[in-house]
């Protein structure tokens, strides 16, 4: 039963009034007798001096049930049809996160005690209702929904697996929101260990549209956890400066080793001491031969998963650049210095549409654009790739435009003299990137299989060789041209775009269980990979059969806040209010009932007192 | 709905003093009430003083007379018509011949004019009145000397003295006029009283001697041979039976003195115990003083009840 004004009950104050009434009409009569001469002479008991006592009469008992009635009646009752038998739409928000995979009290982890739990309610639901299963790992995702007891949700909610770093519960909340919207008797309950330090932030004021039901599962548990590792690559070949952090999230100190792993073989075993609550932070010089690091602390806590850090130390992606020109000096100074490239420099007369992942062509284009980058400066007016545009009105004034702000940020072009351009007409879906007069000058587009750039200005007619822009702008298009390397690390449970070589048609995914999934790359060159397990991922880029490129990513669980296992105080189970158009389907007013059963009670004592009235005449 | 009766008026409170009671209630009596009980007489006794020259009542004195009773030997100055010439031829010595004698007596109605009198259904007062219109015009008619004194807290202007029917309009009038007074103090009153007539005479008290100092002292000034006394105890039947119940505040009506009580049966019985107690209480007084008492209960009709109860305890003759 729920009130939709409970301001209403304030008229239950007329219960102490109606008793303050009847005590004053207990209140002793007066009465006037001759003389208190023989009054005084009676013995007087102390019943019988005893004043103002309340007597419990009928008509004060119909009285105080009248007000009571009327009262209740103005705050407006209303029964829930739901509690009734009537139909419950349920939402279940389970966190899927690592720190799920926790033990919880009872045995079992903390997802497994989740899943009994949302099992139970799966079967206690109200027939013909719905539930629809929410996880709210690193993104939040609705996993199914369908009727009550349907086996496919069971089956759904047995193949939950903790998910990743991470949980969105805001955005289950707004994702259960949705789909119970407009659903009379709908519900959220949310099964999570509470393990969120900033679930009050995310979740703080927000007002929900349909109630919802936290349940935590888990208790207090010590954790360590290995929360950053990370490496900072010097420019050439020399060592590589590694950095962790290990943080004692528990209430006892913790002596014990960290070891550090390179490609596969031991490194170095570091010994620390925690406070509790507190963090040590560790550094290593590692060579740069080495491609892949891998830290483990030897925790013997309740989450293995934090455990363990692992970091790819790739940190460019090797490329291989064909340089095509006439006049090749500057442009082969500023290749040459763009860090993992490497450059094959010849004459036009040579070209025979060597395969590159980056091709510059100067002054010259071939019959066909060749896959991967290519980098047109200066092409010729009559080549067949580009349309000869109109020739603009000699200008110095260059014009920038939003989407090459990337590109020109930080560089000074100011004294830079661009020269004579060819007049070009981009192609549909090419993005001018600088223009002189009207007339690009640098202009970018996407082809199958290549991403070109086009350098309108000839370089030997302007001074921009001369300006340290230049090699700036080079290295810049370079790697605007290019895929970049694949991150060192990541969380678990992230989802990575992953810019790939034009020429790619497929990412291969190797998770750490050595599990190889093939993902096709769009059409714009992406593919997004999701890392749902911590360890070691290896991305391959092919090409049809050819291997176009392979780096490592170290997926990791350790975070600073994921890795606390502690619960944090969740909000209030809130019920709000339902919808007007929900509320009238599922609920039934009280009121009407209540006022009539008051006027029904006022007309019987009515009737009481007139007819004891008219037995006292009729005796008289 | 019982709400209406929580502001309810209050009781009219009883009438205040100083306002005559029976002037709305219509006359006192009738005139062939008057003419019976022109019959009766009121019963004195001889030891009164009263003057030989008038009245009706029977006196201790013997007087030359032809209606023989007793002789004495004749005197210089007797009325020679009373010598009796018969006992002088037989014995030689000079006889007169006595009688009874027979006198008016004062009479004194003292009529209790307190509060309390006004109060019960019906009033005592106007039965108070009643009485003393009948016992007024009973020695008036009987040619006796009346007086007629209202009391409160002490004694009011008084009718008479007054001899002869030709004073009981003046009588009844007056009252009529008698209007309720604040309080009353009998004891007192009467000692007074009795301080202010020392020839004595016929004394009827009707009062409900609901006065806190007592009879006693007041009786003792009115002490036989030169006093009869009569009282004339007038209840109301419901200050012997009472028909209260529950939680009640009792207002005295002199004092407006209060005394909160809940009324349950125990303390209804020991009330009736109370009053009984009282009652007999003042019968003994009045027998120990050689009074005589007659309790009256207010709704008592005079004529047909009354007035027989009276003439039964020979206070009517």
């Amino acid at each position: 039963m729920s009130l939709l004004a409970p301001l209403g009950l304030l008229a239950l104050l007329a219960l102490p009034l109606i008793v303050f009434l009847h005590m004053l009409r207990e209140r002793r009569r007066r009465v006037i007798v001759p003389s208190l001469l023989l009054w005084q002479l009676v013995p007087q008991s102390r019943a019988a001096r005893q004043r103002r006592r309340l007597s419990i009469t009928l008509l004060l008992l119909l009285h105080l049930l009248v007000a009571a009635l009327l009262g209740l009646a103005l705050a407006r009752p209303q029964w829930d049809l739901i509690s009734f038998g009537g139909q419950r739409h349920l939402a279940l928000v389970i966190d899927t996160s690592i720190s799920m995979a926790a033990p919880a009290p009872g045995g079992g982890s903390r997802l497994e005690a989740a899943r009994s739990r949302a099992q139970a309610l799966l079967g206690r639901s109200g027939a013909g209702g719905s539930i629809t299963l929410i996880t709210a790992g690193p993104q939040a995702r609705v996993i199914d929904s369908d009727r009550t007891g349907s086996a496919r949700l069971v089956s759904a909610l047995a193949g939950l697996q903790p998910a990743g770093v991470g949980s969105d519960i805001a955005g289950a909340l707004t994702l259960a929101e949705a789909v119970l919207q407009g659903r009379p008797g709908a519900q959220i309950v949310v099964l999570t260990d509470a393990a969120l330090p900033t679930l009050a932030t995310e979740l703080g004021g927000r007002r929900p549209a349909v109630p919802i039901r936290w349940e935590t599962l888990g208790g207090e548990l010590d954790n360590r956890a290995i929360v950053a590792f990370a490496a900072r690559p010097r420019p050439g070949a020399g060592p590589v400066q590694v950095y962790a952090r290990v943080v004692n999230y528990g209430s006892g100190a913790l002596r014990t080793v960290v070891r550090l792993y390179g490609d596969d073989t031991l490194l170095d075993t570091r010994p620390v001491t925690m406070q509790p609550d507190g963090e040590v932070e560790l550094t290593w010089t590692v060579p740069r031969s080495i491609e892949f690091l891998r830290a483990e602390l030897d925790g013997d806590d309740a989450l293995p998963a934090d455990d363990r850090a692992e970091l790819g130390l790739a940190a460019y992606r090797p490329v291989r650049a064909l340089l095509v020109s006439e006049q090749p000096a500057a442009l082969e100074r500023a290749l040459r210095a763009v860090p993992g490239l490497e450059l094959t420099v010849m004459a036009p007369s040579e070209y025979r549409g060597a395969a590159a992942d980056l091709t510059v062509f100067d002054g010259f284009l071939p019959a066909a654009w060749p896959s991967g980058g290519v980098l047109a400066i200066h092409p010729p007016r009559d080549s067949a790739l580009l349309s000869a545009g109109v020739a603009a009105p000699p200008s110095d004034e260059v014009t920038f435009t939003p989407a090459g702000a990337a590109l020109f940020e930080g560089i000074s072009l100011g004294a830079v003299e661009w020269g004579p351009a060819t007049p070009v007409t981009p192609p549909a879906g090419a993005t001018t990137l600088l223009s002189r007069a009207g007339q690009p000058l640098i202009v970018r587009w996407q082809a199958p299989g290549s991403t070109i750039a086009v350098w309108a200005f000839d370089l030997a007619r302007g001074n921009l060789t001369t300006r340290l822009a230049f090699p700036l702008l080079v290295a810049r298009t370079v790697r605007d041209l290019t895929p970049p390397a694949v991150p060192a690390s990541a969380l678990a449970g992230a989802t990575l775009s992953l810019r790939t070589d034009p020429r790619a048609t497929t990412v291969e995914v190797t998770a750490p269980d050595g599990t190889a999934t093939p993902l096709a790359v769009d059409p714009g060159g992406q593919a997004l990979v999701t890392f749902g397990q911590p360890g070691r991922y290896t991305l391959v880029e092919l090409a049809g059969g050819e291997r176009l490129y392979s780096g490592q990513v170290g997926v990791n669980a350790g975070a600073a806040f994921e890795s606390d296992l502690r619960p944090r105080p969740v909000p209030e189970t809130v019920a709000a209010p339902p919808p007007r158009g929900e509320r009238e389907e599922a609920a039934q007013p009280l009121w009407p009932w209540l006022v009539a059963l008051a006027l029904v009670v006022i007309l019987g004592e009515w009737v009481y007192v007139h007819a004891r009235r008219l037995r006292g005449f009729a005796e008289g | 709905m019982w709400f209406k009766t929580i502001f309810r008026r209050k009781p009219m409170a009883p009438r205040k003093p100083g306002s005559a009671v029976t002037r709305s209630d219509g006359p006192l009596f009738d005139e062939a009430f008057l003419r019976r009980l022109e019959r009766m007489s009121l019963q004195a006794q001889r030891t009164l003083r009263g003057n030989p020259s008038s009245g009706e009542h029977p006196s201790r004195r013997r007087l030359p007379t032809t209606i023989f009773s007793e002789h004495r030997p004749y005197t210089r100055g007797d009325d020679v018509r009373y010598v009796d010439w018969n006992a002088y031829a037989r014995q030689e010595h000079v006889l007169v011949k006595l009688g009874e004698a027979e006198q008016d007596v004062h009479v004194h109605l003292l009529i209790d004019a307190s509060r309390s009198m006004s109060v019960g259904h019906p009033l005592r007062l106007r039965l108070a009145q009643q009485l003393v219109g009948a016992l007024g015009y009973l020695a008036l008619a009987h040619s006796d000397r009346l007086h007629v004194a209202p009391f409160g807290p002490e004694v009011l202007r008084s009718f008479g003295p007054a001899q002869g029917k030709s004073r009981v309009i003046e009588l009844f009038r007056f009252i009529e006029g008698i209007a309720p007074q604040p309080d009353t103090r009998v004891a007192a009153v009467l000692a007074g009283y009795a301080r202010q007539h020392p020839q004595g005479g016929l004394l009827v008290v009707c009062s409900d001697l609901l006065a806190p100092d007592g009879l006693e002292e007041g009786l003792r000034l009115l002490a036989p041979p030169r006093w009869q006394v009569l009282v004339l105890h007038l209840l109301d039947q419901r200050d012997l039976d009472p028909r209260l119940q529950g939680p009640l505040e009792l207002e005295d009506s002199e004092t407006g003195q209060r005394l909160a009580l809940t009324l349950d049966d125990a303390t209804l019985r020991a009330y009736a115990r109370a009053a009984r107690e009282w009652r007999e209480g003042i019968a003994r007084l009045c027998a120990r003083r050689g009074v005589r008492y007659a309790p009256i209960l207010s709704h008592w009709p005079l004529e047909r009840q009354v007035i027989p109860y009276l003439h039964a305890r020979r206070l009517l003759s």
